[in-house]
């Protein structure tokens, strides 16, 4: 027999490029897109469950009617629909079984559960808090009890006592006691108390501590638990109803000296619906139901992995060949490819939500020349923001200086397009605007040609969004504008030590309260990094005495207007933040998913289930 | 040869010296400090309790608020005694041996198979486009070869994936399996990460059969087997090819090296749990054992590696002596 083929030149060719064929086929042809139903049903369910819910509400409402002070019962019912009715019932349409897979777009990088809110999705499953945000309902106020089964207020408006479950346990057999609720609230408060936790810093996303001091949490008995808060506060249940104030054994934590984290998640003891497999670090996350979880029925699914996909090709080459099913929090894609990804799959909904963050240009306060507030008044003014919300989303993104639209304390669109800074004429920057910022700038003595340094971490669009911002500045005041791109940690070394002129850098509230959102601007990372790195914060007083103010203010609509002169002192008096644009999130569900709703907070995945099985 | 061999030995510790300061200083010298990252300190992260106290405490558990030489003695001498160290960030089993154990097999997996698919394709492409030199096949052949070299693996692979999920409705399996458990699975999973990996090889590859190919084509002792009247297909892979072939073949050990540290970006991509996945994680982390020892092993392959071909070069030549 011949092998005189092979040495021929086309067999030569044709041999590694039939070989490959083989290879991408035998890979390739094996998935079919398959045809899933939507089962309408589901809908039916909804509307058994809300109704169930209304009767909680009304009961409830008559109860803080007699017990509380009129304008602390008009302001809780009207910034969350407070339930303290029983904890979740299983769903009777509901089907059990089933294994979701579900995209992660970053990986753990926490210490503590109290740390991180973004990164509490891993462990979210595993936990449980004292009231949640209802997770089985569109209304993203919505909140009830998770390991209580109710709570009272006082009439005094400031003292919560919880009845907690009874039937609560950790996955090591003991109960959840209040015993864990104090603990849980003392470590979020001051962590320090505790040598095991001592110089591990909770996040700046547990707000638990504005309203809480330490010692303000006490034991009536086994499953009753009292918090006194510092003041009436009506965003107190919002901000405890967060993922990242999830209640933790004290057993294992303080007597056994495990503590509670991100990195170790074989060592949770937790008290939720699912169990940690196994975790790949940077790849993924696996959980099994907890066959002996506490509440009735639930969970529904056998089991979920997270995968921590970073990169939006490969999440959405996932999410078209249905190898993720939906998102454990948030997806990484942009708003232009989500919502491409949205016409494209019949079987996939985006959800886009938020706005719960903005991105804005800062400025060192201790560098000349934005240590004058004539020149942050100037760059406000000359930033053009809907060019650059339309490169970046393309629209999608709104517009807001400290307050984004959509929530009862926010500002509409048109009143922004009027605003100065915001305002346009025929599509382009408004003139007026721009003849002010140079009449500012002349003011403070700021010629053009001065060099000016843009920093961007390389991460999250930051370095374009930048790109954008020096092309109009450099337009308007012909400074001469580098762009300094740094990797993320390099970048967060740079701003905490004050080493940055100016920087493009996004920023996010936690919870739907002016309480969470505008204390970003009093305490915490962003005065900080305005008043030029760690332990120096820069902020206008003004704004600060207004914010201590507003949080104790019972009436809504005084406490709207407050707000609104906290932005505008921000806005015409030189802030040294510049908001650019509020961003939308998204979500990302296959439509097998059943009981989903949009998820801001939550991620327990206790209450979903596939219909078709998946 | 043995001289050789040892010369060559102890020409590792100098080389692994300078590796080690290398990667040391450049980590430290490098913005981020890991305390702060560990304390979560971010856009959203750390509130005001995050004092100066604590960072100072945190750097003092970590070591790294001692001097850098200290730090350096400390690092070289424990991994003297085999212990790389322990992960800043891993806090369960914290040992940086324990992760390496697991993600250098599926890298060394990846490299191999990615070597293996560039040479089944750059040989034949190479030794084509060598003996139709000038023909429309050999300007095919280096049009493909200089794409390889031109293109980025990143770009290729997010190409790979593109293409597989518009022609196939398919992408490569998410959750990785190893091979002794899963081959089939596992085979799914890297065969793509391989071609990416490769292509640029592939191209280098090519590139230096065909030269080689066309050197000894001009040689004598080919031009007497050819006035013997031997066959082309003799004369092609008998006398021309053996010979062409052995730059190429000592060309595998330092692109074995290349590969290994060229996993970094594709693995991050295609999601399989390897060193390079590992690396890039660890940076972001600044997991400073975890980088070193990671860096450590890739350089230390490329060593390896580069000893290797140069006596797999002396043995497959006899008319090389190293001495």
């Amino acid at each position: 027999m011949s092998f005189r083929w092979f040495t021929r030149p086309r067999a030569l060719v044709l041999t590694p490029i039939v070989l490959l064929a083989v290879f991408i086929v035998g890979c390739g042809g094996a998935t079919e897109p398959e045809v899933r139903e939507v089962v309408k049903e589901v809908e039916l369910t909804k509307e058994v469950v809300k109704e169930v819910e209304k009767e909680v509400i009304k009961e409830v409402e008559k109860e803080v009617v007699k017990e509380v002070v009129k304008e602390v019962s008009k302001e809780v019912a009207v910034v969350v629909t407070a339930t303290p009715g029983p904890t979740a019932t299983p769903d009777t349409s509901a089907k059990s079984g089933g294994f979701i897979n579900m995209q992660q777009y970053a990986d753990v990088r926490q210490r503590l559960v109290h740390q991180s809110s973004i990164l509490n999705m891993n462990l979210s499953p595993m936990m449980n808090l004292l009231v949640e945000y209802n997770p089985e309902t569109d209304d993203t106020t919505d909140i009830r009890c998770d390991l209580c089964t109710s709570w009272d207020v006082a009439p005094d408006g400031m003292t919560y006592t919880f009845h907690l479950n009874e039937d609560a346990k950790w996955w090591d057999g003991n109960p959840v006691t209040s015993k864990d609720i104090w603990f849980a609230m003392e470590s979020m408060v001051n962590p320090d108390q505790f040598e095991v936790l001592e110089g591990r810093s909770t996040s700046s996303t547990v707000n638990t501590e504005l309203y809480v001091d330490t010692g303000a949490t006490r034991e009536i008995d086994d499953f009753t638990v009292e918090i006194k808060t510092k003041f009436p506060a009506a965003a107190f249940l919002a901000a405890l109803a967060v993922e990242t104030n999830a209640v933790q054994s004290y057993k294992t934590v303080v007597e056994d000296g495990i503590v509670q984290g991100g990195r170790d998640l074989s060592a949770m003891n937790g008290s939720g619906a699912f169990k940690f497999v196994d975790y790949v670090s940077g790849v993924s996350v696996e959980y099994a139901k907890n066959e002996d979880y506490w509440k009735p029925g639930r969970p529904y699914i056998n089991g979920m992995k997270h995968f921590i996909i970073t990169d939006a090709g490969r999440a959405i080459a996932a999410y078209k060949t249905g190898q993720i099913l939906m998102c454990n929090w948030i997806t990484n894609l942009t708003a232009l490819e989500a919502q491409k990804l949205d016409e494209e799959m019949d079987n996939l909904s985006i959800h886009f939500g938020g706005p719960v963050g903005w991105r804005a240009v800062s400025v060192n306060t201790t560098k000349a020349p934005f240590d004058d507030p004539n020149v942050r008044q100037a760059i406000h003014l000359a930033l053009h923001r809907q060019p650059i919300i339309e490169a970046t989303s393309g629209g999608m993104d709104t517009m807001g200086y400290m307050i984004p639209e959509g929530f009862w304390f926010s500002r509409t669109g048109e009143e922004y397009a009027n605003m100065p800074g915001y305002r346009e004429l025929d599509g382009a920057k408004h003139p007026d605007d721009l003849v002010e910022a140079k009449r500012l700038l002349t003011e403070a003595g700021v010629p053009g040609g001065i060099p000016i340094q843009i920093t961007a971490r390389n991460c999250c669009g930051y370095p374009d969004q930048a790109v954008l911002v020096k092309e109009q500045l450099q337009d308007r005041f012909g400074w001469d504008i580098e762009i300094r791109v740094m990797e993320a940690g390099a970048g967060f070394d740079a701003y905490w030590a004050g080493d940055f002129q100016m920087i493009v850098q996004g920023h996010g509230f936690h919870f739907v309260d002016p309480d969470s959102l505008m204390v970003k601007w009093v305490r915490g990372t962003l005065p900080q990094w305005l008043g030029g790195g760690r332990g120096k914060f820069w902020t206008i007083t003004a704004i600060e005495d207004l914010y201590y103010e507003q949080q104790q203010e019972t009436d809504l609509e005084k406490r709207k207007a407050m707000v609104h002169e906290m932005a505008r002192i921000a806005q015409e008096e030189g802030s040294a933040n510049f908001p650019i644009y509020w961003g939308l999130r998204n979500w990302a569900v296959e439509h097998r998913i059943q009981n989903y709703h949009f998820e801001e907070w939550g991620k327990k995945w206790e209450h979903i289930w596939c219909d078709p099985a998946c | 040869m043995k001289t050789y061999v040892a010369k060559r030995a102890l020409l590792f510790v100098p080389t692994m010296f300078l590796v080690t300061v290398a990667v040391f200083v450049i980590m430290r010298i490098v913005p981020g400090d890991p305390a702060l990252i560990i304390l979560g300190e971010g856009e959203d992260g750390a509130a005001d309790n995050l004092t100066e106290a604590k960072l100072a405490k945190l750097r003092a558990k970590l070591g790294t608020d001692r001097p850098i030489y200290v730090q350096y003695g400390t690092w070289v001498g424990n991994m003297l005694k085999g212990n790389l160290g322990d992960s800043y960030f891993y806090e369960g089993r914290p040992q940086v041996t324990y992760y390496l154990k697991d993600r250098i097999p599926t890298t060394v997996e990846l490299a191999l198979m990615s070597l293996i698919l560039a040479s089944v394709v750059a040989v034949p492409l190479g030794v084509l486009s060598a003996i139709k030199q000038d023909s429309v096949s050999d300007y095919a052949a280096r049009i493909v070869t200089l794409l390889g070299i031109a293109l980025p693996n990143f770009w290729v692979a997010v190409m790979t994936i593109f293409f597989l999920v518009l022609i196939f409705q398919w992408a490569p399996p998410l959750a990785y399996e190893k091979a002794w458990n899963d081959p089939w699975t596992n085979f799914q999973q890297l065969i793509f990460p391989a071609i990416a990996l490769g292509t640029s090889n592939m191209a280098f590859i090519a590139r230096i059969t065909r030269s080689a190919m066309l050197e000894v084509l001009r040689e004598d002792y080919i031009r007497t087997a050819r006035s013997k009247g031997l066959a082309e297909r003799v004369i092609v892979y008998r006398h021309a090819l053996r010979n062409a072939l052995l730059p190429v073949v000592t060309l595998f050990g330092f692109e074995l090296g290349r590969l290994i540290s060229g996993t970094v970006i594709i693995e991050t991509i295609f999601l399989v749990p390897g060193m390079g996945k590992l690396l890039i994680d660890s940076i972001g982390n600044r997991d400073f054992p975890m980088i070193q020892a990671v860096v450590l092993v890739i350089a230390v392959t490329v060593l390896v590696m580069n000893l290797f071909a140069d006596l797999l070069y002396a043995w497959l030549d006899p008319r090389i002596r190293y001495s």
